[in-house]
């Protein structure tokens, strides 16, 4: 039998050295632990629980992402066709108001065509009515010269006649 | 950021062992002595050379870490706390799974405690003047420090600590009767077997837990011899080789190799320093695994 005490009294095992040994190794844990390794094992939790929540909140913030883009999708489509609806409506509005317009304005040109016309053999009447009255009275007068005496009221009729005839023929020809 | 700070620390940590300083036992031509040496006494309590280096390691422990941990501890770490907190990360990620979740959160606090007490117990160890600052009475050298753990009252008393740790945190977290069925209780489905066999296995669990009795109670000695012995041993094996450096100091050829001859033991000291400390560590925890994570291993 190996005698116990005679080879722990060999190592100097000494119970008082053992109780010191023991209370400084249990007093420097429990220091260690307070002071130093309870506050970083803490933030570690810590951080370890923001890590967790901040990658659960960027799914969750991708899910409604993809969920937003997918709804912005199918905004963006129905806008789009109503959106091409407005400007197919808009498109026909305006043709259909182009060719109102386009008759109305043809209208109106006809008018003003046919009523300047108007304006204008009124004019050419009016001024050829003139004409002729000048040149009656220039034929008088010529004739008058010519002959040397003074026309009677009736010779002058009948040369202004003539000259009228004359005149609405050359216009005829 | 920790890629470049551990290599630095463990080359200032090198740089210490390896001073031309260092010196051992062996300067004193004597053997490393096997047990410690009173240096004054309180009374009737004799206070040893192993005891003051224990408590002024202690106070560099707790003084390092507040210091890494300067300006409190943030979110964003500091160089200091970065360090902490990947040592205690890497723990962490060996000791959850053997302890399990449950008792994992109030047995790490301890894990902790004596992974950094014995690691830089160790590695104080083997720094210039420990061992080596002392005084000569009666002919004989008393060192001043000795390595606490090359104490076999230190590692005595951490393992004894262990054992009641491991008792604690097993009634904490499995209760006496699961310890009791944990150690004697009878492993077999009953429905599976018949009764007389079922009442066999209960007599043969019952030999088997009073065998595994023995065996819990020897865990205090291996553990304790364990630490003591590797690091004792380390101790000699130093004081060996600086005592065959001596001998080449005097033969002329290869007297300027003397120094160099206990160098690679200094890296190897270092290495088991580091081991040490993780295998003491790694034990207990696997101690305290065996009856807390009980559950889990069934589930599994």
């Amino acid at each position: 039998m190996v005698d116990v005490g005679n080879l722990l009294n060999k190592f100097g095992v000494d119970w008082h050295l053992l109780l010191i040994q023991s209370l400084n190794f249990l007093l420097v844990t429990f220091l260690l632990y307070k002071f130093g390794f309870k506050s970083v094992i803490d933030v570690m939790a810590e951080r370890r629980e923001k890590i967790e929540s901040g990658l659960a909140y960027a799914d969750k913030m991708q899910k409604e992402i993809s969920a937003f883009e997918n709804s912005r999708t199918e905004r963006i489509a129905s806008v789009k066709k109503e959106a091409e609806e407005i400007v197919q409506s808009a498109k026909n509005n305006a043709k259909v108001l182009l060719e109102q317009k386009k008759t109305e304005s043809r209208k109106l040109a006809d008018n003003m065509i046919s009523s300047a016309k108007k304006e204008i053999a009124l004019q050419h009447d009016k001024m050829l009515q003139g004409v002729k009255s000048e040149i009656g009275t220039l034929v008088v007068d010529i004739s008058q010269s010519v002959l040397s005496t003074q026309l009677t009221a009736e010779e002058r009729n009948e040369y202004l006649l003539s000259a009228e005839k004359a005149l609405m023929l050359e216009n005829l020809r | 950021m920790l890629r470049g700070c551990f290599p630095r620390l463990t080359l200032i940590l090198m740089g210490l062992v390896l001073s031309p300083n260092v010196a051992c036992y062996a300067s004193h031509g004597e053997g490393v002595s096997s047990s410690s040496t009173a240096v004054f006494s309180i009374g009737k309590f004799a206070i040893t050379d192993s005891i003051i280096l224990t408590w002024i390691i202690s106070m560099l422990i707790i003084f390092l870490v507040r210091f890494a941990l300067r300006g409190g501890t943030k979110i964003i770490p500091s160089t200091g706390q970065a360090i902490i907190e990947s040592v205690i990360e890497g723990l962490r990620g060996i000791i959850e799974p053997i302890i399990g979740n449950k008792a994992f959160r109030i047995v790490f606090p301890y894990l902790l405690g004596i992974f950094f007490f014995i690691l830089l117990q160790n590695v104080c160890g083997l720094l210039p003047g420990i061992g080596s600052v002392g005084v000569n009475i009666n002919g004989g050298f008393r060192p001043f420090f000795r390595p606490a753990n090359s104490d076999l009252n230190t590692t005595l008393a951490l393992a004894v600590v262990s054992f009641f740790a491991w008792g604690y945190f097993g009634v904490r977290c499995a209760g006496v009767r699961g310890i009791c069925f944990e150690i004697f209780g009878n492993k077999a489905e009953k429905s599976e077997i018949s009764s007389v066999i079922y009442g066999g296995l209960c007599v043969l669990f019952m030999a088997v837990g009073l065998v595994e009795c023995i065996s819990i109670l020897c865990r205090i000695v291996s553990l304790s011899f364990r630490l003591f012995g590797n690091t004792f041993g380390g101790e000699n094996l130093l004081h060996n080789m600086y005592g065959f450096s001596s001998i080449l100091k005097n033969i002329p050829i290869v007297n300027y190799m003397a120094y160099l001859i206990p160098l690679p033991f200094y890296f190897l000291e270092f290495l088991i320093a580091i081991i040490q400390s993780f295998v003491f560590t790694l034990l207990t925890s696997v101690y305290i695994g065996l009856v807390c994570n009980h559950e889990d291993h069934a589930h599994g």
